[in-house]
């Protein structure tokens, strides 16, 4: 479930962001509690609280007192711009690398993408 | 109710040797710690002592602000399952069970009957001649229904077979969320438990050389691979446990605080920096010399 | 979720009661039927004509002074690690099996009073005379006080020399051990002198010329040796280390 690449809390919290952004979780909607998610992957509830910590202070999440954590309105699009402002040192540059390094042309790339283009538009 | 541990300078010895060496920590209480050590680093017999199983040779241990150690209230507190546990003669599973629940002032009979029957523990059964797995099962029963302030599980899931180990932590993990409580798991399973953990006591040789919260351990380990010039090169200064070498490649493993300037550092060299797992690093802490072979 | 809870030393010694009860109940059959198939036996024309005046529960208290003794030396090896490893302390065992010294010894001892009223009952019934013939603390058979007394102090000291054995097996290794027996074995020896009851005080007093001492002496004798079991075995477990195994 988990892998050791990051910390398990901020692997929590990263597929939590990846829910909302691909609409499994929307917003307002209420997440599961800790306990809840300590028990499903089995992991200690302090750790899960920790996830839920982290996307609290990043505004993704809010508490109502007495009920549980629910999901920001405003979740879905801070993360979406999150996204688009990293795309494309993190997408783009990293395609382009590694097509430079296995010997692929910016031109066959640019003709992929513009027929791609074309395609989408009609 | 949660009950902190606090053991200073503790020592104890057999004879002329010294299984524990000025051992001083301090745990909050009402988490989950894991204990790692390997067999005779001194786990059970540091487990042995907050028990009240033994008397330490020096040093002090408490446990909620008390001495535990004939102090009964305190021992009542504290319920230490080991592997095969420590069964009267010719007791049956239910004789057992009935032991148990007239001795833990939390004891919950309702929560032992419930994992009887998830176990398929035989009641009529004498405990001596069950098998290894079952008195595993047995042990955990005890273990969780006795409900104390302190629950200590040394191993005592090593016979059990992997489905029935994973009812224990699915078990484990719900009862502690509902009834918070210190739970203790000493385990050579490491990575199927870890998860578990909220913080990590690592003893070696007597010694305790680790005790972190179990996420910043994870931080701290990383596999630095590359060119072994360029390995050497980063790992300068750096605590470096093991090393491999195929060809020009090598990888070593670094513990400590890397901050992202020493990654990105590290990434412009060529170096590959990948995760290390808690078993791995545990594997690494406690290397001897007899290991390589 | 807190109940309200035995003591635990009268926990320590109603479980110890019940995981013995088969082998008490079992005991004290076979030994009642062993004892009314002797008399049976030594009543009979064969072997009866030689007998006079002689009864058979005069002689009975040996095979009890055994059994306890047993039962007495797996009391620790046997329990000590299951009630300490369920949060009970050793001091708490330690009350517990003295509880359950003193209330098995009496109860017992009170098997061999009624017996002697019986025993006298059947040998009336057939006309046999019925005497004492070795020295007690009573002097016939209805005086139940002093025999009680007697078989209690009895019972209690054999019971508490196989507690101090087994007690000395948990603790030292066996060599040790085997060893100790003898320093062990002497509550009980020293109690059949000072009661000096049965054949050893007709021993004692024939062939030594040694009188018991006046009653007023024998009782605080005897509970001077009492006392010094349940300290010797205070002193050999109130810090004993429980182990994983019975005979190290």
């Amino acid at each position: 479930m988990f892998d050791d690449r990051s910390p398990i809390y901020q692997q929590i919290a990263d597929k939590i962001k990846e829910d909302i952004i691909s609409g499994v979780l929307l917003e307002d909607e209420q997440v599961m509690s800790t306990n809840q998610y300590a028990a499903f992957y089995r992991i200690n509830p302090a750790t899960a609280a920790k996830g839920f910590q982290l996307l609290t202070d990043e505004g993704i999440l809010y508490k109502k007192r007495g009920i549980g954590m629910f999901v920001s309105g405003e979740a879905r699009q801070s993360l979406l711009a999150q996204r688009r402002d990293v795309f494309f040192e993190e997408v783009v540059d990293k395609m382009l690398a590694e097509a430079d390094k296995i010997g692929v042309p910016v031109g066959d790339i640019i003709k992929r993408i513009e027929s791609v283009k074309g395609r989408d538009e009609a | 109710m949660t009950l902190g541990i606090e053991v200073n300078k503790l020592q104890l010895r057999y004879g002329s040797f010294t299984a524990l060496h000025d051992l001083t920590f301090k745990l909050d209480g009402g988490k989950i710690y894991g204990l790692l050590g390997r067999n005779g680093s001194g786990k059970t017999s540091l487990l042995s002592i907050l028990a009240s199983f033994r008397l330490q040779s020096a040093g002090s241990v408490s446990i909620g602000g008390e001495a535990p150690f004939e102090n009964a209230k305190m021992m009542e507190q504290v319920c230490f399952i080991q592997e095969s546990g420590h069964m009267n003669e010719g007791f049956s599973v239910r004789d057992a069970l009935s032991l148990a629940a007239s001795c833990w002032p939390n004891w919950d009979d309702a929560y032992a009957a419930k994992l009887v029957k998830l176990y398929d523990l035989p009641l009529k059964k004498r405990a001596t001649t069950l098998s290894r797995g079952m008195k595993s099962a047995l042990g955990v029963t005890i273990g969780l229904a006795s409900r104390a302030p302190v629950t200590i599980f040394d191993e005592s899931y090593l016979g059990m077979d992997a489905p029935s180990r994973y009812t224990f932590y699915e078990q484990l993990l719900n009862d502690y969320m509902e009834h918070p409580r210190t739970i203790i798991l000493s385990t050579h399973l490491i990575e199927e438990v870890a998860s578990l953990f909220e913080e990590v006591l690592i003893i070696d040789k007597g010694r305790l050389i680790v005790h972190e919260e179990t996420e910043s351990i994870r931080t701290k380990g990383r596999a630095v691979t590359g060119p072994a010039e360029a390995v050497d090169r980063f790992a300068q200064g750096k605590t470096v446990f093991g090393e491999q070498k195929l060809g020009r490649t090598k990888s070593v493993t670094v513990f400590g605080e890397l901050d992202d300037a020493a990654c990105e550092r590290a990434i412009s060299e060529g170096l590959e920096l990948g995760p290390v797992s808690l078993q791995d690093l545990f594997v690494h802490m406690t290397k001897r010399k007899g290991d390589e072979q | 979720m807190n109940r309200k809870r035995r003591h635990p030393a009268i926990n320590v010694a109603l479980k110890l009661l019940y995981t013995y009860r088969w082998t008490i109940g079992i005991y004290w059959l076979v030994f009642l039927c062993i004892y009314v198939a002797i008399g049976v036996i030594l009543r009979s024309p064969t072997v009866g004509a030689e007998m006079d005046a002689q009864g058979i529960w005069e002689g009975a208290s040996t095979s009890p002074k055994v059994f306890l003794l047993v039962i007495g030396i797996l009391m620790t090896p046997l329990s000590l690690a299951s009630f300490v490893s369920n949060g009970v302390t050793r001091r708490h065992f330690i009350w517990g099996v003295s509880g359950l010294l003193v209330v098995y010894s009496a109860i017992s001892a009170i098997i061999m009073v009624i017996g002697y009223p019986i025993e006298q009952w059947i040998y009336d019934k057939y006309d046999w005379p019925l005497e004492l013939s070795n020295p007690h603390l009573f002097k016939d058979a209805s005086q139940f006080g002093l025999i009680f007394v007697e078989y209690f102090f009895l019972f209690i000291a054999f019971f508490g020399s196989g507690w101090l054995i087994g007690s000395c097996f948990y603790r030292f290794n066996w060599k040790l051990a085997v060893v100790l027996i003898l320093l062990a074995i002497l509550p009980a020896m020293a109690m059949e002198t000072v009661i000096s009851a049965d054949w050893i005080g007709s021993i004692l007093q024939k062939a030594y010329d040694i009188e018991r001492a006046s009653l007023a002496a024998v009782i605080p004798l005897a509970l001077c040796i009492v006392a010094l079991v349940f300290a010797s075995v205070f002193l050999l477990l109130r810090k004993v280390p429980v182990k994983r195994k019975v005979l190290s």
